[in-house]
């Protein structure tokens, strides 16, 4: 008998355990899905601003292209047009005498 | 890749190098100047490539450039000294000007020039096909 109530005893209580532990694996779920829910109200109001600049910008790209029609096409490198600047005192890599001179401005940035 | 055409033709090409430091880059203009001196210690290219490998450093530390000036061996005072010599200055001014007045229509960097003609891209194929036609033309 009194093994027998033992054993009932064990049953119930892990069982109100279990559900204990649901019911505490039920509230931290419910506060991690409210998190994300407001997270995702948070992307959405981002998200929402961006599309209304994205919107302003084509505006305003639209509006310069009318304003200008040249501006929109950006001169084209023109392969046979030729640029003559000197050596002067620039620094010189390679061989001085060589038939081809690679001029290049740089810029440390 | 300015490197890969130098070795590519070893006795055809220079490189000839110029500086067009943006004037909203105020470290661009200081390494220039240390870079510039280092040319009076012999070690210009290789001051260079520290700076361009590390230029992202620049910005919080624009005396980096003295840092690599002591690591290749030069000596450091002269070439602080030298780096604010009017010689310098008007140096980098002057390279400044030449992209200014060459009437290339973008004055962007890098910029550069095969024989006075602006590549199709930066790529080795496209510098390489305005050579191969300049050292033609040569023949």
């Amino acid at each position: 008998m009194i093994k027998r109530s033992i054993k009932y005893f064990t049953l119930v209580t892990s069982s109100l355990l279990l559900i204990s532990c649901f019911e505490a694996d039920t509230a931290s779920l419910e506060k991690a899905i409210s998190k994300v829910q407001d997270n995702q109200k948070i992307i959405l109001q981002k998200i929402e601003s961006l599309e209304k600049g994205q919107q302003g910008l084509r505006k305003n790209i639209a509006s310069n292209a009318k304003a200008d029609p040249k501006k929109g096409n950006k001169p084209k490198a023109d392969p046979n047009k030729v640029y003559n600047v000197a050596v002067g005192n620039s620094f010189v890599k390679g061989n001085a005498k060589a038939p081809v001179t690679i001029t290049y401005w740089t810029d440390f940035q | 890749m300015v490197d890969d055409i130098l070795k590519k033709y070893p006795n055809d090409v220079k490189l000839v190098i110029k500086n067009f430091p943006l004037s909203f880059h105020k470290q661009a203009m200081k390494a220039a100047q240390y870079v510039l001196a280092a040319n009076n210690q012999g070690k210009y290219y290789d001051m260079y490539k520290r700076v361009m490998e590390n230029y992202r450093s620049l910005k919080a530390n624009e005396d980096l450039p003295l840092q690599f000036a002591g690591e290749l061996g030069l000596d450091v005072e002269q070439l602080k000294r030298e780096a604010n010599s009017p010689a310098i200055v008007n140096q980098i001014q002057t390279e400044i000007n030449e992209l200014k007045n060459s009437g290339i229509p973008r004055m962007s960097v890098p910029k550069f020039l095969i024989n006075g003609k602006e590549p199709q891209g930066r790529s080795l194929e496209a510098f390489s096909s305005v050579i191969e036609a300049e050292l033609k033309k040569k023949k």
